[in-house]
């Protein structure tokens, strides 16, 4: 079908075309109270093209798969280029001789019974109103399991496939005290069932709620901070988006003229790894079919490297870095990262909690999409976490905000931990750290 | 979309193991994306979002499904994929189709892909230019122009069948400013559901020109103090924080389940008497609105609030059978990859009796939080953040200086009590509204008001 279109598009003037095709399943199934509240299964199949017409490129998807739509699909492409005006040149890429081999597809998820899978949603609802009195009720109790294909091909040469799945389950507990409810949730990532820890799970959820239990607000002013790890991994992703070429070639970004600089303490180092060892989370080349690479975007607090997609790349005059990526299947290739994570120190987080002495600690940030700017870094986020005394953890802390920014952050890092994990998205993985100062806001 | 018999079979098929209710919610949208940058059009995309999901209850259980694979093979392979959850034999049948003949409310003129390539792109460049201008300190000027055209059929085993074209457009302009190593950022997003008709009706370059001086203006406000205050939140896109702070709250979605701080708390007063807020999916032209909404009932005004005293939950027909509740025309879906449940449309408090200028006048100390950014809220808790994104310090009754960087915290339920003057200036703002069944366009609203004491959390120190 594919050279079909292809012939078809060069008739109509696209130089080069290319297509990218997304296949999904997904399964979710939901428990609440004793019953399954929902079970949901899907099977989509998505085609996305873009093409040069005239030296600019035009995307467009589609959904339907019916007679005549790829016709239309190339019709759209065409007149979408024709309204590109940037003359920033563009172009495809032909592929790689080869590509690593990881194992990023397990037929052992999608062979599990859906009822084994049911009973472990019902393990975990009864494990966690068993974990404690006070723990009243499970909010959220789900399984999700998500199987992907893409295949990209194109006029140049290039195809290659990569085939993924993984599951997960995420549970969250209601913790019910005099003043009112809390909640705290946990998430796990598999690729194999056997890998999940149903205990760890519920532990984690039970008891960030209730250490929320209580909380109230601390006295304003200025706080020598432990980010928690939990909480790092969800900066992180901002922060790094000042690496991105795009936004540094847009004037987006604080880190533009600070390549080869010192952007952070000397403690600090940032690797993007798509070739991990987790791999079901890797990625042996990006949306545009170029290999990926292991590459230390900040090594001992100097940026090292912007990362590059194809476009960037040749308006930069170097070569891409494996990072064009799209934000979904019928977005246009951008700048992204595939698995990154903080390097470790050698500090655990007891030793953190010690060194900070008198302080925070920072277990949540919420808000982040509006009270951060994370082209000027600067941010004031409604916070929760725990007051730190004496080297130890104290009472819980709620309805505080923390202000800062986050270049400024990164320079007032003090010390990195060894507690590397990650948080909702499974793709970014940082350790607690211990920052300088921040503006917190309280009674 | 879809022949009825072929509805009729997937139907039936849903219901051969005990279901009780069945639904088909066919959509295609024709969407497109338009980026303007650097005084060029930078990006142009465009997409087919075509399917259908399926969905089946059970008593309080609930199954879904989607595919994009529309064939009879393709349709009746999820329903028994779907049907296969339950055990049982056959409660119900599939009714007769009864099709909805309710006229549209709405008026669309000049639809997305009717509209010249070359003309998208003019009225992009109409804004950018404006909001450009000539200042020096305007660093980057970003406007997006999206439109949709979605079409959705709901059928269901009752017998309901029911069309609806939802056309859409918006604008989005950002503006980057930078003085001295400091950048700040400004948007402004108007859109409606309208066709590209909807630039006749506004003053797309005075909107643009006033995100300009917001940035601007923010890079020389300074850093807000941060400590306890009254705040005056200025009426349109200030009525998010009723929305995440309340309306979420009274969403089915959470009520049903106990997880609202709002439970059972109908007919008691949860909002200082001055308040009466309202969901209303019925307004013409209006960014949320639908003539139905994504489970086939005619969309409704929902008074929530009246008078202090809650009045109703916004309730769809799955979670209305675990309240023993009827549902109110408000369950809504990104689109069929998304299983419906409750959600707002375009909701607002309503006027008060002050004017703004009594109001200021009345605060001795406090934040005048001119326009309000995003934030989030736990339902839970009913914990919220919102970003101020333009703000002055209030002194003795008059607006003085510009502040940057306040966040405002609290929880919804003190907020609704401690709301103590509002004014007569009702706007509504267009915003997105992401939670469990997707993204979905929604109009937050409200007069000027004054909320007493809440926490006020910036970089500017006590």
């Amino acid at each position: 079908m594919y050279q079909r279109m292809m012939d078809y598009a060069k008739k109509h003037g696209v130089s080069e075309i290319e297509f990218y095709v997304l296949e999904k399943e997904e399964l979710e199934i939901g428990l609440f109270h004793g019953e399954i509240d929902t079970y949901q299964v899907s099977k989509l199949k998505t085609i996305a093209a873009r093409g040069l017409y005239q030296g600019k490129m035009g995307y467009a998807s589609s959904e339907k798969f019916e007679k005549g739509v790829e016709k239309k699909l190339i019709k759209a492409l065409i007149n979408n280029a024709k309204l590109v005006s940037s003359s920033d040149p563009e172009e495809l890429y032909g592929g790689e001789s080869a590509y690593p081999q990881l194992e990023t597809f397990t037929p052992t998820l999608p062979s599990e019974s859906v009822q084994s899978k049911m009973k472990r949603l019902h393990q975990i609802e009864k494990a966690i109103l068993a974990y404690d009195t006070r723990i009243v009720d499970v909010a959220d109790n789900v399984y999700n399991e998500v199987t992907k294909t893409v295949s990209i091909v194109n006029s140049l040469g290039l195809q290659v496939q990569r085939k993924s799945n993984y599951g997960l389950y995420y549970a969250t507990a209601v913790a019910k005290g005099l003043e009112g409810s809390k909640d705290g949730s946990a998430i796990q990532y598999f690729h194999h069932t056997k890998d999940f820890d149903r205990d760890a799970l519920v532990k984690e959820a039970c008891e960030t709620a209730l250490s929320k239990l209580g909380a109230k607000p601390v006295a304003s002013g200025a706080y020598k901070v432990l980010i928690q790890n939990k909480v790092m991994v969800n900066l992180l992703p901002l922060i790094l988006q000042s690496t991105f070429a795009d936004n540094v070639q847009k004037g987006y970004s604080m880190l533009g003229d600070k390549l080869k600089t010192s952007i952070a303490a000397s403690c600090f180092s940032v690797i993007e790894d798509p070739l991990t060892i987790h791999s079901f989370l890797g990625n042996a080349f990006d949306d545009e079919g170029v290999a990926t690479q292991t590459k230390r975007i900040i090594d001992r607090g100097v940026l090292t490297t912007f990362v590059h997609s194809l476009k960037t790349a040749k308006k930069a005059g170097v070569s891409s870095t494996g990072n064009g990526y799209k934000a979904g299947v019928n977005a246009p290739v951008d700048v992204s990262l595939a698995y990154t994570y903080v390097e470790p120190g050698t500090a655990s987080f007891d030793d953190l909690v010690q060194q900070v002495g008198q302080g925070l600690l920072l277990t949540s940030l919420q808000g982040l999409h509006s009270g951060l700017d994370a082209i000027s870094g600067n941010f004031s986020l409604q916070a929760a976490g725990f007051v730190i005394e004496n080297g130890k953890v104290g009472r819980p802390v709620s309805l505080i905000t923390v202000a800062g920014n986050l270049f400024t952050l990164l320079q007032d890092i003090e010390a990195v931990g060894n507690d590397s994990r990650n948080g909702f998205n499974p793709m970014v993985v940082s350790p607690s750290l211990i920052v300088k100062q921040l503006m917190v806001s309280g009674k | 979309m879809i022949r009825s018999e072929l509805a009729t079979r997937v139907l039936q098929t849903a219901l051969r193991t005990g279901g009780d209710f069945a639904e088909l919610f066919l959509e295609e949208t024709d969407a497109s994306n338009l980026k303007y940058e650097d005084d060029s059009v930078t990006e142009a995309n465009s997409t087919i979002v075509y399917g259908a999901g399926l969905r089946i209850l059970k008593g309080l259980q609930s199954v879904y499904g989607y595919t994009n694979d529309l064939t009879p093979k393709g349709l009746k392979q999820l329903a028994r994929t779907l049907a296969a959850r339950y055990r049982g034999k056959p409660i119900t049948t599939v009714q007769p189709f009864v099709v909805d003949t309710t006229p549209s409310r709405h008026e669309f003129i000049r639809y997305g892909d009717t509209m010249k390539a070359k003309d998208k792109a003019k009225l992009a460049r109409v804004a950018y230019k404006a909001a450009k201008g000539k200042s020096p300190l305007v660093k980057k000027v970003a406007v997006t122009l999206l439109d949709r055209v979605q079409r959705v059929t709901v059928i269901n085993s009752q017998g309901r069948w029911a069309s609806d074209l939802r056309v859409r457009v918006r604008m989005g302009i950002m503006v980057v400013a930078s003085k001295d190593g400091v950048m700040e950022t400004a948007f402004n997003g108007p859109g409606a559901q309208m066709g590209y008709e909807f630039f006749d009706t506004i003053d797309l370059k005075a909107i643009a020109k006033d995100t300009q001086r917001m940035a601007i203006s923010a890079l020389s406000a300074q850093e807000c103090p941060s400590k306890t205050m009254d705040v005056v939140i200025d009426n349109g896109f200030g009525g998010v924080i009723f929305h995440e702070a309340c309306g979420h709250s009274l969403e089915a979605t959470s009520v049903a389940k106990g997880l609202s701080v709002f439970c059972g708390k109908k007919g008691t007063a949860i909002a200082n008497p001055i308040v009466t807020a309202v969901d209303d999916g019925t307004i013409p032209n209006a960014w949320g609105s639908g003539n139905i909404d994504d489970e086939g009932h005619p969309t409704q005004r929902n008074v929530l609030i009246e008078n202090g005293i809650l009045k109703n939950y916004l309730v769809d027909a799955q979670n209305g059978r675990r309240m023993e509740s009827e549902a109110n025309g408000c369950c809504r879906r990104e689109s069929y990859k998304y299983a419906p449940t409750s959600r707002m449309s375009n909701t607002f408090i309503e006027r008060g009796t002050s004017t703004k200028e009594e109001i200021i006048q009345a605060t001795k100390y406090g934040l005048y939080a001119k326009k309000m950014g995003g934030g989030s809220v736990n339902p839970v808790t009913g914990e919220f953040n919102f970003a101020v994104q333009e703000g002055y310090l209030i002194k003795n009754g008059k607006i003085g200086k510009p502040v940057k960087g306040a966040t405002l915290v609290g929880s919804g339920a003190e907020i609704l009590m401690n709301i103590d003057m509002i004014a007569d200036n009702l706007e509504r703002a267009q915003g997105m509204c992401g939670s469990s069944s997707g993204s979905i366009p929604a109009d937050v609203g409200q007069p000027c008001l004054r909320v007493r004491n809440i926490t006020v959390g910036g970089r500017g120190g006590n």
